[in-house]
């Protein structure tokens, strides 16, 4: 008899991960090819942050709750310290695949990165978008020990939102490129892309 | 061995025991009675290092290991039960397929069922939570409320499985509510009030 061996990750899960990424990088890339700047095509659309990262959340959250089952059973063999290093490890992982597919794929397509504003800032808010996802990936990994995995959740889920349309969409994108100001827009009658 | 020392433990205000002493020596069979909600896994908890005591200690000897089934042993749903042993054995790097499949046929489980362990009745489940407490040879075994969804044969197996683990020289307490017909114990407690008393 074949005994299978439970990775804490199957590769199937990985595979929903490059989907995930490869559907909102091409829907970007198609649905925004008449301006062809990095920051305007990644990550001032809504659908990235809408439906693709909070997936990857829930999908983070779904791994972690798979072994907070087994907390007590883990916990007795003194492996829990070792069970949040291999999630943590998963988070890091599973985010820095996404971010290598969605970024590779408008990289790849042959165009100016950053057409409208300096290269500088516009580096800092894709890494900054990054590293938010990393941070609260981490969160969630606190849903092994953490009682109410339900609040962790919604919290990594409104800060992804908080982050998007408060933090880049207040201050980042602007500072990046005065296009994102509506005042600018209005002046300039730019109403949209 | 295992040396219980003073234990005390309480959630905010709520006392749950206060200065719990008891030794288990190897090949002896220990029971701890008490009624629901008397702390009896919250015990299991703190001898374990799953929760940290407020006084006392806990000692066991050098290469000891300690096994245990504690409230409802949780898995992982979509797996077999064999790919769950696996795992938590693989976790001590103690795979013995041989005697885990024993033990499995022995509780009349299945090793090649591969039916996902959330397909079990609450007895399965609980069989196999035992299995698991056991398996890697653990020489110290806690099992809180172990004969919980049991039928009478199953219960049988499992009073087998206590024999042959007390002959094997291994520690084993029991901790349920309830006294299970057909053991015999070398000490028995009882958790009342917050303490530890000889039965």
């Amino acid at each position: 008899m074949k005994i299978s061996t439970k990775s804490i990750v199957p590769p199937w899960q990985y595979a929903v991960v490059l989907a995930l990424a490869a559907f909102v990088g091409i829907w970007s890339l198609l649905t925004n090819s008449e301006h062809l700047d990095i920051i305007a095509t990644l990550i001032s659309r809504h659908l990235s942050v809408l439906i693709s990262q909070s997936l990857l959340l829930v999908l983070i959250m779904w791994q972690v709750l798979t072994y907070k089952s087994m907390t007590i059973l883990i916990g007795v063999r003194h492996k829990s310290s070792w069970m949040q290093r291999k999630l943590f490890w998963l988070v890091l992982t599973e985010v820095s695949l996404y971010f290598a597919v969605y970024y590779s794929l408008f990289i790849f397509s042959g165009v100016n990165f950053f057409s409208d504003g300096t290269a500088s800032m516009g580096s800092i808010i894709l890494v900054l978008r990054y590293l938010v996802m990393l941070g609260l990936g981490v969160l969630l990994v606190g849903s092994y020990r953490f009682q109410r995995p339900g609040v962790l959740m919604l919290a990594a889920l409104l800060l992804n939102f908080f982050d998007h349309y408060w933090l880049e969409g207040q201050y980042l994108l602007i500072m990046y490129s005065p296009i994102y100001d509506p005042l600018y827009r209005a002046i300039h009658h730019i109403y949209r892309g | 061995m295992l040396k219980v020392n003073q234990l005390s433990k309480k959630f905010k205000e709520n006392v749950i025991f206060s200065q719990v002493s008891f030794a288990v020596e190897p090949g002896q069979l220990v029971h701890i009675s008490g009624e629901n909600g008397s702390g009896k896994s919250t015990l299991f908890k703190v001898i374990t290092g799953l929760l940290a005591p407020d006084a006392g200690s806990t000692t066991i000897d050098s290469g000891d290991v300690i096994g245990a089934l504690i409230e409802n042993p949780g898995f992982l749903e979509y797996e077999t039960a064999m790919t769950n042993l696996k795992f938590l054995a693989d976790l001590s790097h103690d795979f013995n397929r041989t005697r885990i499949m024993e033990l499995m046929q022995q509780f009349e489980l299945d090793p090649n069922n591969r039916q996902a362990v959330s397909k079990y009745s609450v007895g399965m489940r609980q069989k196999l939570g035992i299995i698991q407490a056991v398996m890697e040879n653990q020489n110290i075994v806690l099992l809180d409320e172990p004969t919980r969804g049991l039928d009478s044969d199953s219960v049988a197996q499992f009073i087998v499985l206590l024999h042959n683990l007390v002959q094997a020289n291994k520690s084993v307490v029991v901790a349920s509510h309830d006294h299970v017909e057909g053991l015999n114990y070398d000490h028995a407690f009882v958790l009342k009030d917050g303490y530890l008393q000889d039965e």
